[in-house]
Parts: C-alpha cells; sequence; structure tokens
C-alpha cells in the first residue's frame, strides 16, 4: 500500500525530472542564441559549456544537411593501429522526414608506410555487402605491384549510403503494403482473395512473401530501387497464372501498382 | 534416391533414446510438449492411442491407463494434469505407457529435443560459419582436376537462404545408406531457425546432430573462429543485426539511447551526476582508493560500453588465444602468472584446434617484415584460456575491480574481436577479425 508520504514522494521527483528538463531546453536555447554566446563568453565556468552546446549544434547542421558525415575517434585499444586514430563515417537513416537510425563505419590505417584505410569496425547489417564495397573501394596496398591500388572514400561513403537507403527504403514499402492491404474487409472478416499475411523473405528486403485468406501463397521480388520485376502465386491447383498477369500487368510496375491490383483484385469478388 | 526416413516412422518407447529424451525434461515441459503433439498443426505426426470405436464396451479393466476417446478429451485431460501436483515419473509413464504405448514418432523425438534446449539453452556447443560468394570458374568443367574456386571479395551479392532448398542439396550430399530425419524448428525467443537431423544407423540410433541456421544470415564455409554454448553470444556476432563488427566500446554506436537525433538540440551534459552529486559531495575529497575505484568504473564503461555485462545472456564460456608477442625486455616475472593458465596442453584435441589456427595464421602473409627482426628475441609460446559463465563479462568485473588495468588491457581481453579462439601478435588478434571483413 503506498502511504500519502511515498505518493508526494513520487510526485516531488516527477516533478524535479520535469523542472531538469526544462532547465536544460532554455539553457541550451540560451546558450545557442548569439547574445547568450556573447555573455558567455566571459565566464570561465560556463564558457566550456557554450562552447559545447556551440559545437554539438554545428554537428547537428552538418548531420542535417548532408546524410553522410564524419569524425575522428580515438580507439581505446593501447595496441591499436597508427596511435589509435580512427576515422568514423556517421550515415543517416530516414524515412517519411524522420531520422530513424545511424549506421558507423570506422576506418584506420593499420598498412605500414601506406596511408590506406581499412574498414576497423562497423554498425551496417550484413543485408548491406560491406564488404563487397570495401574491396572495390578501399583496396588493400600491394607494395610490390607497379601499380598500387588507388582507394576512393568518396565513392565508398557514396555507395554504402545508397544501400542504407535503399535498405530502409524497401523495408518502408513492405511496411506500407502491411499497412494497405490489411483490413480491406475489416467488418465482414476477410473473404478469399484477401491478403492476410505479408512477410519479409530474405534479409535483404528484397523478397516479400505473401498469403492469401484463402491458403494461397506468393512472393514478390524487387529490384534495388523497389520496382517488382517478379511475382509467383502459388494455389492448391498449381500456379495461378491469372492473378499472376493481372497484379503484375507491366514489366515496371512499381509497388503501388501492386498494391492498387491487389486492391481491385479482393475487391471485385468480395 | 533420398534416405529421408518419414516424420510418422514410429520409436518403440523402451527404445533408450526416448527414454532418455523424456526423463531429461521438466514435468512442466513435458506437459506443454503433450499438448504440442496434440495441437491441429502436429497430430497426423503423433497420432495418440485412442479406444478403437468398434469396441467400446470391450474395456480391459487392467489397463493403467485407460484410452480416452478423442484427441479433444485427451487434450483436456493434459490440461487438468497441469492443474494437479504430481511427479515428472507419472507423466512419462503415462505417454510411454498410455495415450502412445504403440511407440513415439521421430517428429515427437525431435519435439521432445528442442523442447529440452528451450529448457537449457547452453546444453548445446554451437559454431559459426558464413556463406560467402565465389568467383565462378573460369575452366571448362569438364577438365578432370577440379578447380579451387576463389572467394569473390568484390562480390555484392548477398548470400539468400533458402532453408527447403539448402535441406534438398544436404541430402543429396549424404550417403543413401544413412538414414536420417530432419526437421526443422523456430524457437519462440530466438531469431534462429533450427534443423535437426537425426540419424539412425542400421536400426540402431546412435547419434544426434543439431546444427544452427540463422533466418537471418547463411553460413557454410570458411570463418569457424566462433564457437559458444550461447546462441545469444552467437547471434550477437554473426546475427543479421547491427552488432556484428561492434564489440566492446564500440557497442556505443549500436545503443539506441546514446543515439542522438541531429534535430535535438539539446546538448546532454552530465546533468544526473550534478544532481547526486550533492550525496558525494559530503564525502569531498575521496581518498585515494575511492578515487581508484571510481576511476576503474569509468575506464571499464569506456573499454566496454555497455556490452559485457553479467546479466546481458550474450556470455561466452570459453576464450583460447595463443600469444606469439616476444618476451618484454623488463623483467616482470611477477606479474604474468596471473594470466598464464597452464591448461594448454591438458586436452590434445583442444590442443589440436588452437594449432590449427596456429599454422592458419602462419600462413598469412601480414607482419612479415616484423617478424624478421622479432625472430632474434625470445617469444616464449603462451597460450591463454579463460573460462566461465561469462568470460568478457568477469574480464569487466577484474578490470571495475582495479585487477586488470583496463588502460593498458589489450583490445582483444573486451570481446571487441568477436573471436573465442585467435592468435595475437603485437597485442591484436592476428587477421583483422573484428570489422567482420
Amino acid at each position: 500500500m503506498t502511504t500519502e508520504a511515498e505518493r508526494l514522494d513520487e510526485e516531488i521527483a516527477a516533478l524535479k525530472a520535469d523542472a531538469r528538463r526544462q532547465l536544460a531546453v532554455e539553457t541550451s536555447t540560451i546558450v545557442a542564441t548569439a547574445a547568450g554566446q556573447a555573455l558567455l563568453a566571459n565566464d570561465t565556468a560556463l564558457r566550456p559549456y557554450a562552447e559545447k552546446q556551440a559545437a554539438h549544434l554545428q554537428q547537428n547542421y552538418h548531420r542535417i544537411v548532408t546524410p553522410v558525415t564524419s569524425f575522428k575517434v580515438i580507439d581505446p585499444d593501447p595496441h591499436a593501429v597508427d596511435g589509435g586514430h580512427v576515422l568514423a563515417l556517421r550515415f543517416e537513416a530516414m524515412t517519411h522526414g524522420r531520422y530513424l537510425h545511424q549506421y558507423y563505419v570506422m576506418l584506420n590505417r593499420p598498412y605500414p608506410h601506406s596511408k590506406h584505410l581499412r574498414v576497423h569496425r562497423h554498425t551496417i547489417p550484413p543485408a548491406i555487402p560491406l564488404a563487397g564495397f570495401a574491396a572495390r573501394c578501399l583496396p588493400s596496398p600491394k607494395p610490390d605491384s607497379e601499380t598500387p591500388p588507388q582507394q576512393d572514400l568518396d565513392r565508398f561513403a557514396r555507395a554504402i549510403r545508397r544501400e542504407i537507403t535503399r535498405y530502409h527504403n524497401r523495408l518502408g514499402v513492405m511496411a506500407d503494403l502491411k499497412r494497405t492491404l490489411f483490413g480491406l474487409h475489416h467488418e465482414s472478416g476477410p473473404v478469399a482473395d484477401d491478403v492476410v499475411e505479408v512477410n519479409m523473405a530474405d534479409l535483404e528486403a528484397k523478397q516479400i512473401a505473401l498469403t492469401w485468406a484463402d491458403g494461397r501463397i506468393g512472393r514478390l521480388v524487387m529490384d534495388d530501387n523497389g520496382q517488382v520485376t517478379k511475382m509467383v502465386v502459388q494455389g492448391p491447383e498449381g500456379r495461378d497464372w491469372e492473378l499472376e498477369r493481372e497484379v503484375l500487368a507491366s514489366d515496371d510496375s512499381t509497388m503501388e501498382d501492386v498494391v492498387r491490383q491487389l486492391q481491385h483484385y479482393a475487391a471485385r469478388e468480395g | 534416391m533420398k534416405a529421408r526416413l518419414p516424420s510418422a516412422l514410429r520409436v518403440n518407447t523402451s527404445h533408450p533414446s526416448v527414454t532418455k529424451s523424456l526423463a531429461r525434461l521438466s514435468r512442466e515441459a513435458l506437459l506443454s510438449l503433450a499438448l504440442d503433439w496434440l495441437d491441429e498443426y502436429a497430430i497426423q505426426n503423433s497420432i495418440p492411442y485412442l479406444l478403437p470405436k468398434r469396441d467400446e464396451e470391450d474395456e480391459d479393466m487392467d489397463d493403467l491407463y485407460p484410452p480416452c476417446r478423442s484427441v479433444n478429451e485427451l487434450r483436456q485431460l493434459y490440461v487438468n494434469m497441469r492443474q494437479l501436483k504430481g511427479s515428472k515419473r507419472d507423466v512419462v509413464s503415462r505417454i510411454t505407457e498410455g495415450d502412445w504405448r504403440h511407440g513415439l514418432t521421430l517428429f515427437q523425438l525431435a519435439m521432445a529435443d528442442f523442447a529440452y534446449l528451450d529448457e537449457h539453452q547452453t546444453s548445446q556447443r554451437w559454431s559459426s560459419y558464413q556463406i560467402l560468394p565465389l568467383q565462378p570458374p573460369t575452366r571448362s568443367t569438364d577438365e578432370e582436376d577440379e578447380e579451387v574456386l576463389k572467394v569473390d571479395k568484390e562480390s555484392l551479392r548477398v548470400p539468400r537462404f533458402h532453408p527447403a532448398t539448402f535441406l534438398q542439396q544436404l541430402q543429396d550430399q549424404i550417403l543413401p545408406d544413412v538414414k536420417a530425419h530432419y526437421h526443422f524448428h523456430r524457437t519462440a525467443n530466438l531469431p534462429v531457425l533450427l534443423l535437426r537431423i537425426f540419424v539412425v544407423h542400421f536400426g540402431v540410433n546412435d547419434s544426434n546432430a543439431l546444427q544452427a541456421k540463422n533466418s537471418g544470415q547463411e553460413e557454410a564455409s570458411f570463418d569457424g573462429s566462433k564457437t559458444s554454448r550461447n546462441l545469444w553470444a552467437l547471434l550477437d556476432k554473426r546475427g543479421s543485426g547491427r552488432t556484428n563488427a561492434s564489440g566492446g566500446g564500440w557497442n556505443i554506436y549500436v545503443n539506441e539511447k546514446e543515439q542522438k537525433n541531429p534535430i535535438d538540440s539539446i546538448l546532454t551534459l552530465p546533468s544526473s551526476s550534478k544532481n547526486d552529486s550533492k550525496g558525494r559531495k559530503r564525502e569531498w575529497p575521496l581518498n585515494q582508493a575511492q578515487q581508484e575505484d571510481k576511476r576503474a568504473k569509468v575506464v571499464a564503461e569506456a573499454r566496454f560500453g555497455g556490452s559485457s555485462t553479467m546479466d546481458d545472456g550474450r556470455g561466452v564460456e570459453r576464450v583460447e588465444v595463443v600469444l606469439q608477442d616476444t618476451f618484454p625486455q623488463q623483467d616482470l616475472t611477477g606479474d604474468l602468472e596471473d594470466d598464464v593458465d597452464g591448461r594448454s596442453g591438458d586436452d590434445p584435441r583442444r590442443r589440436s584446434k588452437v594449432d590449427t589456427v596456429l599454422l592458419q595464421a602462419q600462413s598469412t602473409l601480414d607482419d612479415e617484415a616484423a617478424d624478421a627482426t622479432a625472430s632474434s628475441t625470445w617469444a616464449p609460446p603462451i597460450k591463454i584460456a579463460f573460462t566461465g559463465s561469462h568470460v568478457f563479462a568477469g574480464i569487466r568485473q577484474l578490470v571495475e575491480a582495479g585487477i586488470v588495468d583496463g588502460e593498458r588491457m589489450p583490445g582483444w581481453m573486451t570481446g571487441e574481436e568477436g573471436v573465442t579462439m585467435g592468435v595475437v601478435r603485437h597485442g591484436r588478434i592476428r587477421g583483422f577479425k573484428g570489422s567482420g571483413l
């Protein structure tokens, strides 16, 4: 049983937390203004804070403007190569105007007498072929060869960013598909031609497994850009060619076209 | 001709593999297992012994476990047994002498094994392998000598794993006289698909293999440098997420809480410490021991990040490394003994495994220049084995307690290289293990 005192304690704690949050917002707002910066310039206690805030804001501006940003890290390992100097790339993943994740690739310089970079650590999921891009854009040096391989960090960063964006777009397409296909016949329960299940069928989110209410199963295959390239529907009596033809009418169907056709198909008989 | 034993094939209940499978389960697990068998999707492969329809009057009075009339009745019976108290033995004999007296199917045995795995998550040892794309063969296929295909490092294809196709290929490779039963299982709490292969030799079951198949990532060749009893630990470093190549302190870049949205302009200062510093201020100044204690904790936080805590469930139970560094020139004889574990020689099988890694490492070409100069100095052969329920959490605790110097500790001791076996040269695991590339 909670006593009155305990209840008051909780209330006080909540109010304190609220006040702290408020304080943090107000301080950062004041410090971020030009006037605030000027005021704090001579205050030895608060100047470091003002500088940190300014740096933080600057970092944010950069991150908002460019989807790939870089920063330097020191590897805490005392045996780290190159004195622990690590270059980190930050990739922003966003969908529908919202920031979702950041992905990081850390690069170091492990090769003696060479400024060539190498992927040291990263947070890229295996759905993105990081190793392939690293081998293409950041080849390791061959000291004995006459034509030393050139590294292209710019190309590497662009390629990884593109793959991350595509991956997130495909995930988004899948989520959209779920949202629009479900609940077509919400009140009366699903009819035979309704799609009742939408699942990711592979690691890269390029294939989508569909299940219809009458037990037919299907597979949609997307290319890199989210264009639907193939569709297979299997029913109890074999391929459902009719549905496949109807849904994938043209060679360059987008997922929106497919969804429209599927809805049309379900609504026709239902 | 594929030797694939049907799931509905029955094994006599007196068979040792049946009694063993059931005896190691708890009462609770046995009851829910029996209910799973009676579930709609499973029932055709685990048909219970029911009262024959024709001779209902002709009931055998001596029967200790009179058979039920329908599956529903039987289901209700097991649901009721859950409410009652009783011994595990009762349930086992009810299953083997009553409702499944005519034998348990291979399907039921497979489910029993997975029920055991769910109860005892560390009962199996798991290894990870990676599927790598190969370069297409350059020579024509009709040539006699088989070409060794190279790994296509520049490939941008993410290998796709299809369980049914994998199983088909696997069965093609297995000799027709090996009789085996294959069973796929998806565990509730792990993003992984498991394939159980139950091999029967000439009617006598004597081998039982389990294979892990990560539903995200394929595996098949190369890179067996991570083994563990803990599947979570394996999936953490070889899974389909973002944690594969960001172990140790690097895991702050995976942690959602640490990631800041660029639209959020508020700089999170250590305000929380300011808040509770009131309590600490009274003790100010800290004495030296307290300061060291505090520092050790901060250092541990820096080196391990949020990883390797005792309760994260990602513990590996054994880590082995071979040190190839030269002996330090200064006199350190007093310090070294703590780290060196004398185990390396006691198990020839284990040693040979480490030696294999050693040989592999020696065949790689990097560090060649360093070798030439180092060969004149003395490098004692040192193998270190860490064992325990959670090796890296243990090291973290040693750092927090100030026993291991967190600042001088090499990076591989944080687990960030993601291997359970490796060769250390110049203070680092050879072969760039930590990047996962």
